[in-house]
This record gives C-alpha cells, structure tokens and sequence, in this order.
C-alpha cells in the first residue's frame, strides 16, 4: 500500500457498555485524494473521524483495524500517536470559538506546533508560524501573531485552527464539519482555502460535514454515512448523477436550493436509536422503496458500478424515487 | 422539563439517591453519622463510667482493658467523655446549621422573590459580612458577649445566616422567571404562598448540602473556642475542651489528646462523606 | 490598569463603610456598660466617664459611629491595657509576622495541593482520584488546633526537626520556626485548594481547546503547562481569594498554638484578658485584609487571563 494512503477498515465505535454507533464503516483515501463522509447528526460521522486519531470522547471505545501506510494507528503507543498527530496526520475541529487555546497568542500556539514536532529553534519557529498564518490569509500577520483567540472572527479563528494543523506539513488531514460554525460566504473561503492549501502540499483530505453541497465541491469520492454504516459510497460526480440509495437521494433532495418555487423535502421520520436498532436495513423504516426483505437482514455494502457501492436491496427503484422526488418538487405538482 | 424541574427538590433528590447504584460513600456515611449520633445520643446508657467522676489514683493511664481510651489527668475515663462530648458537639452541629438556615433561606428567598432593593440591600450585607473572616468574626462576638454555648449560637447564627441567604437568594432569583412561578402568580396566589410553597422546594436543596460541610465548620469552630476557654467551659465534657485540657500532658499521655481529636475527625468525615455525595447526586440531577 | 484598579476601589468604599460599621458596632455588643467593661478592675466612676466620653457613648448612635471614624482619622482606635500600647502600633508591629506567616503557608499549601489535584485530575475516576479525594475529605475534619499540637509532639518533641515555640531571630531562624506551624495551616487548607483545583483542571481538561491540542500532536510539557495549567489555575485563584478567610482563621488558632507573636494570638490574647478596644481593632484589620487579598485575586485574574480587559 502506498506510504501515504489511509485504510479504514471495519472501524467500530462504541460508549462504555453501549452498542455501537459506528457500526463496522470501511474505505479507503489514497494519497492527495479528497474523501467526504456525509450524513445527519448521530451517523456517527465524526466520531469515525476522531477514531483515526484516537480522539474519541471519554469513555468511546475503537475496534476494527486503521492503517495509514504500513502503521496501524490503532495500535501505536501514546507517544508514537503524539508524534503522529499534527505531523503526519492532522485534523481541525467544528467550532473555532472554542477550539484555540484562550490564553496563547496565536502566534506561539502555532510555533508550539511546529517545535512540537521538529527541532527548530524558536526564532525559526516564529517564522515559520507567521508565514503560515500569512498562507492562510491573515494579512498583517506579523502584528496579528501576538494577539488572543478573542480578537478574531470566528472565519479568522478558522483560518489560525487550519494555519495550527498544517503547520507541521501533514500528509493527510483530517477536516470535522470545519465549515458548519461559520456562515455562507466564510464557509466558501474556507473551503476554498483548503482546496488550495490541498493542491499545493500535495496532502489528502477526510472532509466530514452533513451538508452535502460543501463535499461535492471539493471532494473526489463521498461516502453516506446512516446510524454508524457507510449506505452508499463512491466518486463524488457519479453519486450526484446517479445515486444508488434512497437515504442519498433523500438528503440531496433535502437541500435549500436557490430556485424558485420549489420546495424543501425533509426525509419523513427521526434517525434510530442505537440501541434499537432495526433488523435489517436501519433505514428501512423512513424509506418510500421499503420491503419486508429490506426488514429481515442485514444488507451489505454491494458494487453497482466502478467503484461504486450501496447497501440496497431496491436499487433498481432508487432512479424512480429519484425522478418522483424531483417531480413532485416541481412547480405545479 | 418539567421532570427535571420536580427532581431537584428535596424528595427527588431522596429518590435519586436511594436509587443511585454504588453509591458507597453516601451508605458509609450515613451508616457512620448513625452510629456516631447512636453513640453520643445513648451515652448514658453505653458508657461504663460518669463523665466526671474523679479517680486521681487512676489519673494518666494509657488505653487498657478497664478504660478504652485511657484516663485524663483527674482520672477520669475518657472514652466516657469523648462519649457525652459527642452530644455536646452534635448538638453545636446541628444548632449552628438550624437556626442560621431557617434565618437566611427566609431572608434569601424575601430577596430572591422580590428582586429590587431588598435583593440589592441583601447583597451589600453579603459583601459585608463575609468580608469577615468566619472565625475571626465569631470570635469578637463571643469575646464582647462573654464565652459559654449560648453565646456561641448567638454569633454563629449572626454570621452564619449570611452564607444561606447568598444561596437561597441566587437559586431564587434564577427560578423566579420559570414557568410554574409566573402560572402560580397568574392564579392570583399570595407572595408568601409562592415563595414557600413554590420557591422554597426548589431552591432549598443547595442550601441544605452547604449546610453538610457547614455541620463541619461549626463543630471546628466550636471546638476550637472550646480548645481557648471561649466555648463550652469545663468540666463540661467537649471535645475542644477535653484537647485543651490534655496538652500538657502530651508528652506523657498522648492518649488525652488524640482520642478527642480523632472523635472530631471521623465526624466530621461522616459528614462530609454524605455532603460530598448528595452534592453529586444534585450535580448529576440539575445536568 | 491604574484605572481598572480605581474603579475597584470605588465599588467596594461601601463594603469598606459597611465593615467599619460592624466593627463599631462591636463593642456596643457587650451586655451593660461597655465602658465598665472595658475599664474591668479599674473601674472607676471618672475613669468611666472618661472612656464613655473616648468612645462618644453618650452621643445617639450615628453621631458615635462618626465620632469613631473621627478617632480613626488620627489613628486613634483605642489602647491596650495589658500591653500598654495604643491599638495601631499594636497591631502593625505584629502584622509583618503575620503576613510572612500566612505567605508561607499558602506555599506550602500550593506545593502540596498542585501536584495531587493534576494527578487527580489526569487521572479521572479513577482509584487513584478516589483515594486523594478521600484523603483529603478527612483532612478537612482534622482541627486545626490539634494537628498543630500532634505535629509539633512528632516533629518538634520527639523528632527534633523543627524549633518550637515564638518567631525566632529574623531571616533563617524565622523561617525555621514558622516551618512547622506554617505546614500545620498548610494542611488545613489544601482540601479546599485540591478540590478547586481539580474541578478547574477537569474542567479545562474537557474543553476544546485541549482537544486540538491533542490533535496537533504538542509535547506532553507543552500540553501540561500552555493548555492545562495556564488555564487551570487561574479560575482556581479566585477560589483562593475567596477562601483566605478560612486560611486567616486556621492562621489565628496556629498562631495561638505555637506561641507566635502576630496579630491572630494578638486577638486570642485580647480576647482572653477583656482587651475590648484590640478586639475591635483587629477585627477591623483582618477584615480590610480579606478585601484587599480580594482585590488583588481580582488583579491577578484580570492579568491573567487575556480576555478579561481593564475596563
């Protein structure tokens, strides 16, 4: 496998004594590749994003196997882990309002990244900690460098957050719903930003969000997360164009679009509870295609086309409800 | 909502605990006030000896089988004393904590219910009071009264109340806007119907844990106006007293001093075993 | 900062008014005539008349606490009989024993307190935790008094480590003296400064912030003491601040215990032989004391922590 791809491989994640809510998730991100993961809150998207790193919350435990290379990162020590984290594998978090630390000028917080990790000196690691904020788009960076957290906007908050995770030049990052604090025209800088950031250091990119919209335009493959299990997954174009399962059909259809007259199609019905979970297919009871052989078992993951995978059983009907939804929300209907 | 608003009162909280798995620490100390109130409460009938029968040919022997914990410098056995000092420190415990709650849960919810200038009013009084230190401000009371257990409740309750009306007044004035207050007022009930059948319940419950660790604070404090000559006077049996008493013998009979000291520590334990533990459970409910 | 300190300065005048009230009021507490009182075996009917004159007795009530603050204008807060000193020089010749008392004791108490509130801390829920936890829920029990004697009976008498008794010579012999019944208040409050360091460590410790500092992968130091100290310790201050009360009153009982000359044996010592006017006095020092260590926690809050401005 190549130095810099990351495997994730039956990732399980559960609370102290509770049935899991990432429930066996696979896929894989080859190197400078963007791989989203989309779904509603409780999929348990984030907490397979923080499983990567072992940043999970107290009391979460990670089973099932994660690679990255040839080192399995589930395995490592703690200070093995350290010495990964924010060198190799980086990750930025939701909220930048809380996410610096409240009493570091921003520009130490960023040296201490960069000394953390390699053996410059503090002059150096200034430099260096400027030019990154001056990277990601602070202007007047050298004045900016000593002021606190509190001083920015929540956009510029962000850009200090992405400027602290790439500082050390990670080879993969890790983005958690980095866009969803922030509102309409930031979210687009930032992704942006990333995009650029991306293309000229060559990383590759993990970009959890619930909305849709952001992950298509940046990422290369996507993959659908619904209580704790990848429902469908593939490149990004192709699921756009042709969505292989209700659930995915149901969230692009759930999206605000700027067009007049049409109307906002939530999916019917609330995410299961993980402790009740249903038989077969988890998302059979909210599902217009539902079957009694969609209730009876569990359903596996099964190639459609090229690289291109869903766990339905009606995929075969997946395209009508696709064309119905999209009737029905026309005008006039 | 209205749930989590119901449980955080006195009764809820009683449920809760009872339900509580493992909770170990409000068992041991619940089981160890019982048997310590037990003890000191039947001291009549569990000592082997009178608390001041004199016995100077037995003066200063160490712990043995006829006197538990040694005799004092009068003979007297100590294990009785530390017995019916126990009532006397008990008893300061539960005065101390009684009477400046009912004064200042009264005076915090006036305050909390009423907002304006009776709540502005009690908050310069707060600020004033606990400018003093605890200890320091009880001491000048009993020093200008004159030392003796009355006058100690005279300038506890004097201090104290204040650390109950702080409480009680901000639980109050942060519950006075929730619904069921503004339904009973709308209803047309009476003020004081509200504050104490309304109010009180559901803001009485951190009053009653500080009033745990403040237990411990007025036994310390009655101990150690004791241990001065200010508190209860001898040869009254007190354990502040009875410590007082025996330092000059520590060389010689350690024994006189630590068996009270002891007795002190592992009430107060008890207590805060318990405090420390419903505190928690509150914590968990109001979450 | 000159400016955030005055306007402190002018929201607790009132507090300062009110605490000078009280003390006043003091010694209009005393059953019968305070000045018979005061006087004690003295007592006679012109020296009487004299004190009731010194403290305005007979004047109505708001003229008396204006004749007080007159007296206090020059300095003059009554005298000691038994010393024969007036009030002031009394007590602040006793105070710099006071203070370095106190001062050492909150160190000590610090350097006990931090490493066992971080372990507790990192060490969530664990046996560990649990067992500081206890340990120092049954040390709040110990009286003060009495840990005092028992230390110094294994550490003084039988031991011969520390001296005993006094303030010693100044300088190195003081600190050596100071040792033991510093150690003694020390241990009185660290109960109080384990578990509010613990909960501020804990608190910290679930934040954000010290999640990503995690995810950048920082030196276990730099996480220790940028992210979790820096921000640990400083709500913990104001809960310092707030309990230098309870380190005043361990301060007085351990002062009277080995026999230092301060300002806490001072009002024991006053207390005991009828001192009234000292009583007073050094109710009302200890008070202006409590508010001013308050202020100066608020300081170093608003130092500290960079989002506090000095408005």
């Amino acid at each position: 496998m190549p130095k810099d791809a990351l495997r994730v491989e039956a990732l399980t994640v559960a609370f102290q004594g509770g049935r899991p809510v990432v429930r066996g998730v696979s896929f894989e991100i080859g190197p400078s590749e963007a791989f989203g993961l989309v779904g509603e809150s409780g999929s348990g998207k984030s907490l397979t994003c923080r499983a990567i790193l072992r940043l999970l919350p107290r009391g979460a435990t990670a089973g099932g196997r994660v690679t990255y290379g040839n080192r399995s990162l589930l395995d490592l020590d703690n200070a093995a882990m350290q010495a990964l984290r924010g060198s190799t594998i980086a990750m930025i978090f939701q909220d930048p309002m809380t996410a610096l630390n409240p009493v570091l000028r921003v520009g130490d917080a960023i040296a201490q990244v960069i000394s953390s990790h390699e053996g410059v000196g503090t002059r150096a690691a200034r430099a260096r900690a400027l030019a990154m904020m001056e990277r990601v788009g602070i202007r007047d960076a050298a004045r900016r460098a000593a002021a606190y957290p509190h001083e920015f906007s929540g956009g510029m908050r962000q850009r200090i957050h992405i400027a602290m995770a790439l500082a050390a030049r990670p080879t993969l990052l890790l983005a958690d719903e980095p866009t969803t604090a922030l509102d309409v025209i930031v979210q687009a800088e930032i992704l942006r930003l990333l995009e650029d950031l991306r293309r000229e250091q060559g990383m590759s990119l993990l970009l959890v969000s619930h909305d849709f919209r952001v992950v298509a335009g940046l990422c290369d493959r996507v993959g659908v997360m619904y209580a704790g299990e990848l429902v469908e997954v593939g490149p990004t174009r192709t699921i756009l164009q042709q969505p292989e399962h209700p659930y995915t059909v149901g969230l692009m259809n759930s999206l605000p679009e700027a067009v007049a007259g049409e109307r906002l199609r939530a999916i019917p019905g609330a995410p299961p509870d993980p402790h009740r979970l249903p038989r077969g297919c988890a998302f059979a009871p909210r599902c217009a295609l539902a079957i009694d052989a969609c209730g009876a078992a569990p359903i596996a993951l099964s190639e459609v086309s090229a690289g291109h995978a869903s766990r339905c059983i009606r995929t075969d009907r997946v395209d009508e409800l696709r064309r119905g939804l999209a009737v029905a929300s026309s005008p006039g209907a | 909502m209205m749930n989590a608003v119901a449980a955080a009162t006195p009764a809820g909280i009683v449920r809760r605990g009872l339900r509580a798995p493992g909770r170990w620490s409000l068992r041991v100390g619940l089981a160890g006030i019982f048997a310590v109130g037990a003890l000191a409460s039947f001291a009549p009938l569990v000592a082997p000896y009178d608390p001041t029968a004199l016995g100077l040919s037995a003066a200063l022997t160490p712990p043995n089988g006829a006197h538990w914990f040694g005799t004092d410098q009068l003979g007297r056995d100590i294990f009785t004393r530390v017995l019916y000092a126990g009532r006397i420190d008990l008893q300061i415990g539960t005065i101390g904590v009684i009477i400046p709650l009912i004064m200042g849960v009264v005076v915090g919810l006036f305050a909390g219910y009423y907002a304006g200038w009776p709540d502005a009013l009690l908050g310069r009084v707060i600020d004033v009071v606990t400018a003093f230190p605890f200890l320091v401000l009880v001491l000048a009371i009993v020093a200008m009264l004159g030392p003796g257990l009355r006058n100690f409740y005279i300038a506890i309750s004097l201090v104290s109340w204040v650390a109950y009306a702080r409480i009680v007044r901000g639980e109050s004035l942060s519950v006075r806007g929730r619904g069921y207050i503004l339904a009973a007022k709308s209803l047309g009930y009476s003020d004081a119907r509200i504050m104490f059948r309304h109010l009180l319940p559901n803001v009485i419950v951190p009053a009653l844990v500080f009033g745990m660790s403040d237990f411990v604070l007025d036994i310390l404090a009655g101990a150690s106006l004791g241990f001065f000559g200010l508190g209860v006077q001898p040869p009254t049996a007190e354990w502040g007293v009875m410590i007082a008493e025996g330092r000059n013998f520590i060389i010689t009979a350690p024994w006189v001093v630590i068996f009270p000291g002891v007795a002190i520590i592992v009430t107060s334990f008890f207590v805060s075993l318990v405090g420390d533990s419903v505190s928690d459970i509150v914590r968990r409910v109001r979450a | 900062m000159i400016r955030y300190i005055a306007g402190r300065l002018l929201l607790i005048l009132p507090v300062l008014f009110g605490v000078s009230i009280v003390a006043f009021m003091l010694i209009r507490l005393i059953p019968g005539n305070p000045a018979v009182a005061i006087l004690g075996e003295r007592a006679t009917p012109e020296l009487i008349a004299r004190v009731e004159n010194q403290l305005g007795l007979n004047l109505p009530f708001w003229q008396q606490y204006l004749h007080f603050l007159g007296n206090a204008r020059h300095g003059d807060f009554g005298a000691s009989f038994y010393y024969g000193q007036d009030a002031w020089t009394l007590t602040f010749e006793r105070i710099p024993i006071t203070l370095t008392l106190i001062a050492y004791a909150a160190t000590i108490g610090l350097v006990i307190a931090v490493p066992f509130a971080t372990l507790a801390a990192v060490r969530r829920e664990t046996v560990v935790d649990h067992a500081i936890r206890l340990a120092f829920t049954a040390t709040i029990g110990i009286p003060s008094f009495w840990l005092g004697i028992v230390l110094a009976l294994l550490l003084s008498v039988k031991v011969r480590l520390f001296a005993l008794g006094g303030a010693g010579a100044g300088g190195f012999d003081t600190l050596w003296h100071l040792t033991l019944p510093a150690l003694t208040i020390a241990l009185h409050i660290s109960p109080i400064l384990v578990r509010a360091l613990r909960s501020s460590l804990i608190e910290v410790m679930d934040s954000d912030y010290v999640t990503t500092g995690l995810a950048m992968g920082l030196r276990p130091v730099t996480l220790l003491v940028s992210y979790l100290l820096r921000n640990g310790l400083t709500p913990f201050i104001s809960v310092l601040g707030l309990n230098v009360g309870w380190l005043i009153g361990g301060t007085i009982i351990i002062e009277q215990v080995f026999g230092i000359p301060g300002v806490g044996s001072l009002l024991i010592t006053s207390i005991l032989t009828r001192d009234y006017s000292i009583v007073q006095f050094v109710t009302l020092v200890l008070a202006f004391l409590v508010i001013l260590v308050n202020l100066l926690t608020d300081l170093a809050y608003a130092v500290l922590d960079p989002r506090v401005s000095f408005q």
